[in-house]
């Protein structure tokens, strides 16, 4: 790596100055070609920055989100960390769906119910203590797109006739 | 003038060598990417179950009945807290690890081992007691649940041996903790198991409410 660092530029081969020789830089004018690519460049760079903020700032935040003591809730201070409110709203929400199921008749409104219910328990485990609401959002989408890909695949399965 | 600086970019980006911020996001993304494949393979086994359900309401009211006796639901749902704690358990590691002290990090993932254990030991139990009635891996047509048992041990029981899995890389993790492997700076190794223990509490999340309940 060393020696390619120092062997001149035009005489490298494959360089597209090889064969003529490099003009002062003050006098050089760029190709079309390169100074659109520059502008792509640049206009790709701030439609990342624009779409994803959050992301890139959070990737050098650090894990000072997670060590608090307190938990702010409804605007409220709360004297525990983030990840014991976490837990007591998963035991809260599935004392929950155990009390629907055992008081309520199965069927009817209580399966919708217990199904939010659960998808709740699981979105707090993913966007907490899997630290999706602050890691890239590349994880989420890795997450995501099979997710959604085997629903609407469970989906289509679902009208298939079955045939007895 | 822009080949110049093109070539300059090139070799400082060839000779770059990823932070241990960079290590760390590319082991998360890794273990993202195989997690996404799990999700592939629980969603098949529960997508199965799912279909035998909406077509044989009645084999899983027999079930739900059968299962109101004691243990039964209630087995299921100490269970079910106990692997909630157990994610609890993990990320208060992972916070006493940020926070320095590794001690408190040996401690909780202990703690998160001995409950994942406590899991898989009662999920034993549970399935010596369902074998008693009638549901059973195997086909026997003199049982109603001849069709149930595949649909109903596939998906749990897989997820049973996750469970056995995370618990085996808990104890990796405190034993890599004793040796001071881990550091306020240094934790993916930490990290990275949660997000699999994590990911095996989710599933279990959607199996209780699935199967057990509705």
């Amino acid at each position: 790596m060393a020696d390619t660092n120092q062997t001149p530029l035009e005489d490298r081969p494959g360089s597209p100055t090889t064969d003529q020789p490099l003009d002062p830089p003050e006098q050089t004018e760029a190709p079309p070609v390169v100074e659109g690519f520059a502008a792509a460049r640049e206009s790709l760079a701030a439609a990342i920055e624009e779409a994803a903020p959050a992301a890139h700032e959070d990737q050098h935040a650090g894990p000072t989100h997670y060590v608090g003591n307190t938990t702010v809730l409804f605007g409220r201070v709360i004297p525990l960390p983030v990840y014991t409110v976490v837990f007591i709203a998963l035991g809260i929400l599935t004392l929950f769906e155990l009390a629907l199921a055992e008081v309520f008749p199965r069927g009817g409104l209580t399966i919708p119910i217990m199904l939010l219910a659960s998808l709740t328990k699981a979105a707090l485990v993913v966007w907490f203590y899997m630290h999706l609401n602050s890691d890239s959002r590349v994880f989420a989408l890795t997450l995501l797109i099979p997710v959604v890909m085997v629903l609407l695949a469970t989906g289509f399965l679902m009208i298939v006739p079955i045939g007895y | 003038m822009s080949n110049v600086s093109v070539y300059h970019e090139t070799e400082a980006h060839a000779a770059h060598h990823p932070s241990a911020a960079e290590r760390s996001d590319n082991l998360k993304f890794a273990t993202w990417l195989y997690l996404a494949s799990e999700v592939v393979i629980f969603a098949v086994l529960i997508a199965t179950y799912v279909v035998f359900r909406l077509h044989n309401p009645e084999v899983v009211a027999q079930f739900h009945e059968g299962i109101q006796e004691w243990p039964g639901i209630w087995l299921v749902s100490i269970n079910t807290f106990l692997l909630l704690s157990s994610s609890w358990a993990m990320v208060m590691g992972l916070r006493q690890i940020q926070l320095g002290n590794r001690q408190g990090l040996i401690r909780w993932i202990s703690l998160t081992a001995l409950l994942g254990t406590i899991f898989v030991i009662l999920q034993y139990v549970e399935y010596t007691e369902l074998s008693h009635k009638g549901i059973t891996l195997y086909y026997n047509q003199d049982s109603t649940f001849t069709d149930y048992g595949m649909r109903f041990y596939a998906p749990t029981a897989f997820h049973g041996f996750h469970v056995i899995v995370g618990v085996l890389w808990a104890l990796y993790v405190v034993f890599n903790a004793r040796r001071g492997r881990y550091t306020a700076t240094n934790y993916a190794g930490v990290e990275v198991f949660g997000l699999y223990w994590h990911f095996v509490d989710v599933v279990w999340i959607v199996l209780f409410t699935l199967i057990y309940l509705v």
